[in-house]
């Protein structure tokens, strides 16, 4: 990883992956993803670059081996790493995973919604959100 | 009252036909009307007025599309054990293709609940708007082996009850059907997704959307697997 910033996205789904990579690009070509199938693959990631963090971490609930709760458990339960910002990207709209993500300081969560034209306007506002707001470095 | 009253089945399978006989008997106002063999459509259509013609594939060996001149302007449904042939895709435009055994939730489906020409279709719209061709590429590969995957596992997980499975294989294929612009498909999917999670097993709700992933299958299938290693 040789790119300093970096939006690090946890998703098992190649098509979401590649629906989220193609949204990105439209609002914002200047910041690379990294991305990774579990929680467990993010975690070793952030371990093996704890000098070159991502700016933010875009994370799906739902994933095998280690998923999103787990994963967010870790991580703010981490020095370290507790201080980037995560946003929940979900197909649940489930009230008990809403506030469990935010117990565990989550910046966002945002459902998965059924037209392209609404997820475009959630990846477009996540993106304002990286450019607009102070982040720990 | 139904929108299609008079229904004509083209189908020479025993079973296929007490089948469609019993699901006609649940609906008071549908008429039903059966052939055996193709090649007397035409003759029969001559002396009587049909709203809907439901053709199995194959009949007496005969393919439907050979016939299809014999079907006028009168809509039809092709209810088949097996994949729609590419080559009838391309030459003969069936309003929608669906899987034996027709259960009674999708036969009200098609005749009374709305126009058959209304029920839920996948599109393409989603990926006409990729400009990278090798992701289109990719994205239209992985959805097609995931749907066809899902053909075979998804009836597995309703025959052994298999809570946990049946939600993990749901829960990839909602967003799928978002893709492909079917609002209804995404609906069911999330609402037994729901239910499954609160350890449901609704088996008519996982048949409905069984049928329903079937038809997308067939769609994807048909209209891109020809084109494996060219661009779509």
């Amino acid at each position: 990883m040789t790119t300093s910033k970096y939006l690090m996205y946890l998703e098992d789904d190649p098509i979401e992956l590649m629906k989220f990579k193609m949204a990105f690009k439209e609002v914002q070509q200047d910041i690379a993803i990294t991305s990774y199938k579990n929680g467990l693959e993010g975690w070793e990631h952030l371990i093996a670059n704890s000098n070159n963090l991502p700016q933010i971490i875009v994370l799906d609930l739902r994933m095998p081996i280690m998923n999103g709760f787990e994963f967010l458990e870790k991580l703010k339960s981490n020095v370290t790493f507790r201080k980037i910002p995560v946003i929940v990207l979900t197909t649940s709209d489930n009230e008990n995973d809403i506030l469990y993500s935010f117990d565990h300081q989550v910046a966002g969560y945002f459902v998965k919604p059924f037209s392209t034209e609404d997820y475009n306007e959630i990846i477009l506002k996540i993106n304002q959100y990286w450019e607009t707001s102070k982040i720990p470095l | 009252m139904a929108n299609y009253q008079h229904i004509l089945y083209l189908e020479d399978d025993a079973i296929d036909i007490k089948n469609m006989q019993w699901l006609s008997q649940q609906i008071d106002t549908i008429q039903l009307h059966i052939l055996e063999d193709l090649s007397e459509v035409d003759t029969f259509l001559q002396s009587h007025t049909i709203d809907l013609i439901i053709t199995d594939q194959y009949v007496q060996h005969s393919h439907f599309s050979e016939y299809i001149s014999a079907f006028k302007n009168i809509p039809y449904v092709v209810l088949s054990n097996s994949d729609l042939e590419k080559s009838a895709v391309l030459t003969s435009q069936p309003i929608i293709v669906l899987s034996k055994p027709l259960y009674l939730s999708a036969f009200e489906e098609l005749c009374i609940k709305k126009e058959v020409n209304s029920v839920e279709q996948p599109t393409d719209e989603y990926f006409d708007t990729i400009t990278d061709i090798s992701m289109k590429n990719e994205m239209l590969k992985l959805l097609t082996e995931e749907f066809k995957n899902a053909v075979t596992q998804f009836p597995k997980l309703i025959a052994q009850q298999q809570t946990r499975e049946a939600r993990n294989l749901i829960h990839k294929l909602s967003g799928k059907f978002s893709l492909l612009k079917m609002k209804q498909a995404y609906n069911s999917s999330r609402n037994l997704e729901k239910e499954l999670a609160n350890g449901i097993f609704n088996t008519t709700k996982a048949t409905d959307l069984l049928q329903k992933i079937k038809q997308v299958s067939t769609y994807l299938d048909s209209k891109f697997a020809i084109h494996d290693s060219t661009d779509y």
